[in-house]
């Protein structure tokens, strides 16, 4: 490390692994020292993030990377790349916000400091996991956010925590153990894990090309336990008992981002997609994320529970990214890139909400709804927008996902993933807007039977704040699209500048 | 005067959006209810406003879209003013509660927002964007302390319009695979010369189609028609006129587009059309049901107008004076008369209003050439349905025992007046010989209509949709099957799945492998001869 700027990436996990471990050592009742350190850290974070992009935005030339060899040709690498940075940026806003829920949301609860311990600890292995320069780091901090994201499951310590808890734990140590088992094959075979632009196992010889296919096989069966691509998924609904900062950190922020994160990486950057596609795992990956976007929707179409209803929706969302990368074309890349972005503002913003109603009225379930956006409108307005984002409405960021994805499967000359798009719009539809029909136009009681009272203010600030600033930006991402600094201009400097 | 028009044009979709934000402020609530019918006044200026076409770039806004102002834009417009006037006025009276009120103000709002969008776009994706939250705000708003048989047809209206951004969504999609630019101008030129254009021209159809009551996909229009109140009905007119005709008029420009292949399909759509919606109309046991349906064929006159411009562009010469005088005359009097229909109102008004829409046809039917052909026909039988249906309902017109308030009598005198003048206007340019063969034949369809509305009475049986309401056991199906599917057969299959694995698991159980692999594996020696037998297994692979 010869200069100052190899040490940016290290300061961007600094950011929030430091005020992390201070937090653990902090007694519960020092409220206003944990929110100060919580916040200062996600703001420090911010500027880093801020003053990064904006280097690689103008395309300074520096490379900001940290290397510290382990073992020998196994080094422990952070570089930041555009790739890294979408997903950098993505989760450091969100946690911001979220930590703000967070606070407001966990007002008096118990183990607080464990509880934003973990939550610092879980944002530094996202961040690791984004900014990994090679498959051996980004196993090490994927287990870490394994690891990290396990005590806020079980957080509430019931029963039900427990046992989703242990589930959470069997799939995704299962699911890294595959993980593990295909980087150490293809160590074996290539000698390198280096993540580079258009992958470096192409030059492999024919004789190992079945060996490449077992190993892309357990790297995504791997990846896909956390991206919850089906029959992987069961971990996520049983999930939802969490508490909705945390559910929203699964869903938006961080876990299935990165299952989602590390499979754009291993098709782009291991395989590279045109190797991949001529091996012919591409196409049966497309297949396995239509499975999944299909499934997603059909279970998530009968649940009652709003918070079960979600992750269902989000087992499926998610798969869109997969199948944009798998599409293996320029255009699909930037659908199911962006969407990455998309996805996580429009998931976060309906979590916050349901937090919101739980939080606020005691509302859990659909069946519960019923006139609740009379009761909280603002909250009830944002859910709004995120639902129709994730139907696909236009001019919600959804739509924009969507429309760059299909064109992608025109491009790719797989019209039928058309079809499975336009069957999961249909779908979503099906079960968002019976949702906001019943909150929006359904009959209110005449007291909701666990209210609290927050005055004039349908709910605390710190809950209101977050959810609506979310949902103005899947709003707006979505109408300003096109402009320079928007996720989808960035998804497709991504894809100019390390892809095609 | 263009800067002029260009910060006019930002600026009359800027103030529905302020006056919102200041409407869920509480201390400035009362002031944004005040200047709510303010809202229309800036489209207005863009109408009278003179100057030829304007045009204003939204760089980075939905993937770089236009706003543009021309001929079209300010018919319709106006017609935007004519149809919301009233219902921005008697808005704030319409809920009595506070969240209620909020909510539908806010919705109608939103509404005219996305009609003026609508008719501002340059575009087909700003258009599809606005024709979409124009549809859920319409619903909304209709939603908005509906009845039980209001959120029925609601529900259908809602089904229709997500199926409609669907096929809409597809076509936006052939078009860019088409690499084609999405701008409406652009298109124009290249449509008639793509491949698969008839699938295009279907998409077109039937996407816009459901939001302008094509047949077939009309069967939302009478079940809202009959349970909206009667303001909500001049919302709906405004929709389909914005998001469904004025979608057909920018894609296939009346005289701009020789395509006779879509024209000779289109003609039969619009025969078909006035045949099925005549006959259901004449059969509607309720009144708004009738006026529906006399909509409906409204809309399939149009069809058939734009039947005859595709296959014979070169008509446009005699259409051109008169079509927008047309239009102008017909909407307004189709909103007069769903005022007029729900309240205790003298029958001259009624009939004052059907004699608009006569004249209104007669002008549009004086026009076709002689040599007009089957799209000729079309157009006559189109027309001749409407005024059959419009007398039948006229003479079946009960008296309400609702008063009218003296804001809607307001608008329904403006309402009528402009639709009187459009056609004196447009009147004036047409010279009476080429009137009288169609008012022979408009005087017989006046005549069967009298005579269906005497001799009819009892024998109407149709509710409010009519035989082709499929909608609701379809849904019901679409329901049934999903619950079977999401709810019964894949946790079905997954629980057997389970078992089967936990059964093979027990089995194992039994013969103590795992509890002995557990001991061992805790162990490091068995540890390093597991990686052992990996470093094996993938040596083996990698050769």
């Amino acid at each position: 490390m010869n200069h100052w700027y190899d040490w940016v990436p290290l300061m961007l996990l600094g950011s929030s692994l430091l005020p992390g471990l201070v937090i653990f050592a902090l007694p519960e009742r020092s409220v206003r020292l944990r929110t100060v350190l919580n916040l200062s850290g996600a703001v420090v974070k911010l500027l880093l993030v801020g003053w990064i992009l904006r280097h690689i935005y103008f395309d300074y030339a520096v490379l900001f990377e940290t290397r510290l060899t382990l073992i020998p040709q196994l080094d422990l690498a952070l570089r930041i790349d555009p790739l890294a940075m979408l997903f950098v940026t993505l989760s450091s806003v969100l946690w911001l916000l979220t930590t703000i829920y967070a606070i407001g949301y966990l007002e008096g609860a118990p183990h607080r400091s464990r509880f934003f311990g973990f939550f610092s600890l879980c944002v530094t292995a996202t961040v690791g996991v984004a900014l990994a320069a090679n498959l051996f780091t980004f196993l090490l901090f994927y287990e870490l956010l394994t690891l990290s994201t396990y005590p806020l499951v079980v957080h509430r310590g019931s029963d039900k925590a427990r046992r989703a808890g242990q589930s959470y734990l069997i799939y995704t140590i299962v699911g890294g153990v595959l993980l593990l088992l295909g980087t150490v094959w293809l160590y074996t075979l290539t000698g390198s894990l280096e993540f580079t632009p258009r992958g470096f196992v192409a030059d492999l010889e024919q004789r190992h090309h079945p060996a490449l296919i077992l190993i892309f096989i357990l790297l995504i069966a791997g990846l896909g336990v956390k991206a919850a691509l089906v029959p992987l998924h069961g971990w996520l609904p049983q999930a939802m008992v969490a508490a909705a900062p945390v559910s929203a950190l699964l869903h938006a922020v961080a876990v299935v981002k990165a299952g989602a994160f590390g499979i754009v990486r291993v098709v782009y950057e291991v395989f590279g997609v045109q190797f991949a596609a001529s091996l012919g795992v591409a196409v049966p990956l497309a297949i396995v994320a239509a499975i999944t976007i299909i499934y997603g929707s059909i279970r998530a179409l009968y649940q009652d529970d709003l918070k079960r209803r979600l992750a269902f929706s989000t087992v499926s969302q998610v798969s869109y990214i997969v199948i944009g990368v798998a599409l293996a074309g320029p255009v699909a890349a930037i659908g199911g890139i962006v969407h990455l972005v998309h996805q996580g503002l429009m998931k976060i913003t309906l979590f916050f909400c349901a937090g919101n109603l739980a939080e606020t009225l005691g509302i859990h379930k659909i069946s519960e709804m019923s006139g609740v956006g009379r009761r909280m409108p603002w909250t009830m307005a944002a859910f709004t927008i995120g639902a129709f984002g994730m139907i696909g409405l236009p001019p919600v960021a959804g739509f924009i996902s969507k429309w760059y994805l299909s064109l992608g499967a025109i491009e790719a000359g797989q019209d039928w993933v058309i079809g499975v798009l336009v069957i999961s719009s249909l779908l979503n539809a099906a079960y968002f807007l019976p949702v906001l029909y019943t909150a929006w136009f359904g009959t209110p009681p005449e007291r909701w039977p666990q209210a609290r009272d927050f005055g004039r203010r349908e709910t605390a600030r710190a809950l209101l704040f977050p959810t609506l600033v979310t949902g103005a930006s899947a709003l707006l991402v979505g109408i300003l699209a096109a402009t320079p600094f928007s996720p989808l201009a960035w998804a497709k400097l991504i894809i100019e500048r390390e892809f095609y | 005067m263009a800067l002029l028009l260009n910060v006019l044009l930002a600026l009359t979709l800027l103030w529905p959006i302020i006056l919102g934000l200041l409407r869920v402020y509480p201390p400035t609530a009362y002031v944004a209810r005040r200047l709510l019918p303010l809202t229309l006044f800036l489209p207005l200026l863009l109408v009278v406003l003179p100057g030829v076409e304007a045009v204003l770039p939204l760089p980075g806004v939905l993937l770089d879209s236009v706003l543009a102002r021309d001929t079209t834009t300010r018919l319709f417009l106006l017609l935007i003013v004519l149809l919301l006037g009233p219902v921005m006025f008697q808005a704030p009276a319409m809920h009595g509660s506070g969240g209620r009120r909020l909510l539908f103000e806010l919705l109608l709002l939103l509404f005219i927002t996305a009609l003026l969008v609508l008719v501002l776009s340059a575009g087909v994706l700003l258009f599809f964007s606005a024709a979409t939250l124009a549809g859920y705000a319409l619903y909304g708003m209709l939603m908005c302390g509906a009845s039980t048989a209001g959120r029925r047809a609601g529900h259908v209206l809602v089904v229709l319009l997500v199926i409609s951004d669907l096929v809409i969504f597809e076509l936006l999609l052939l078009l860019a695979k088409f690499d084609v630019d999405l701008g409406f101008a652009p298109l124009r030129q290249t449509l008639a010369g793509m491949p698969d254009q008839i699938f295009l021209f279907t998409l077109m159809l039937t996407g816009f189609g459901i939001k302008a009551g094509l047949i077939g996909l009309h069967l939302w229009l009478a079940p809202v028609w009959v349970t909206a109140r009667p303001l909500l009905r001049l919302a709906v007119l405004a929709f389909m006129l914005c998001a469904g005709l004025l979608a057909w008029l920018r894609l296939l420009p009346l005289g701009q587009l020789h395509w006779p292949a879509v024209g000779q399909v289109v003609q039969w759509l619009a025969l078909a059309m006035s045949g099925y919606a005549l006959i259901t109309g004449l059969l509607q046991s309720r009144q708004a049901a009738r006026w529906a349906h006399v909509v409906l064929l409204f809309f399939g006159l149009w069809l058939a107008v734009l039947a005859m411009l595709l296959i014979r562009p070169e008509s446009i010469t005699a259409f051109a004076p008169i079509w927008h005088f047309v239009l102008f005359a017909c909407v307004p009097a189709l909103g007069a008369l769903a005022l007029i229909g729900q309240y205790r109102a003298p029958a001259t008004l009624s009939g004052f209003a059907v004699v608009n829409l006569v004249m209104a046809v007669l002008m549009l039917l004086a026009v076709v050439p002689a040599n007009g052909g089957l799209s000729g026909m079309a157009l006559y039988a189109g027309g001749m349905a409407v005024v059959v249906l419009a007398m039948q309902a006229l003479t079946r017109q009960r008296v309400m025992s609702n008063a009218m308030s003296r804001g809607t009598r307001i608008a329904v005198l403006i309402l009528l007046n402009a639709a009187a003048l459009s056609w004196l206007a447009g009147g004036l340019r047409l010279s009476v010989e080429t009137l009288w063969p169609a008012i022979g034949w408009l005087l017989g369809a006046a005549l069967a209509g009298w005579l269906f509305g005497k001799l009819g009475r009892g024998r109407a049986k149709l509710p409010p949709g009519d035989i082709l309401v499929i909608i609701r056991p379809v849904l019901n199906g679409f329901v049934g099957g999903g619950y079977w599917l999401g709810e019964v057969v894949l946790p079905r299959w997954r629980s057997v799945l389970m078992q089967r694995v936990q059964q093979g698991w027990q089995q194992l159980a039994q013969l103590a492998i795992w509890q002995v692999l557990e001991i061992r594996l805790a162990r490091w020696e068995t540890a390093i001869l597991l990686l052992l037998i990996v470093a094996l297994v993938m040596s083996v692979f990698s050769g």
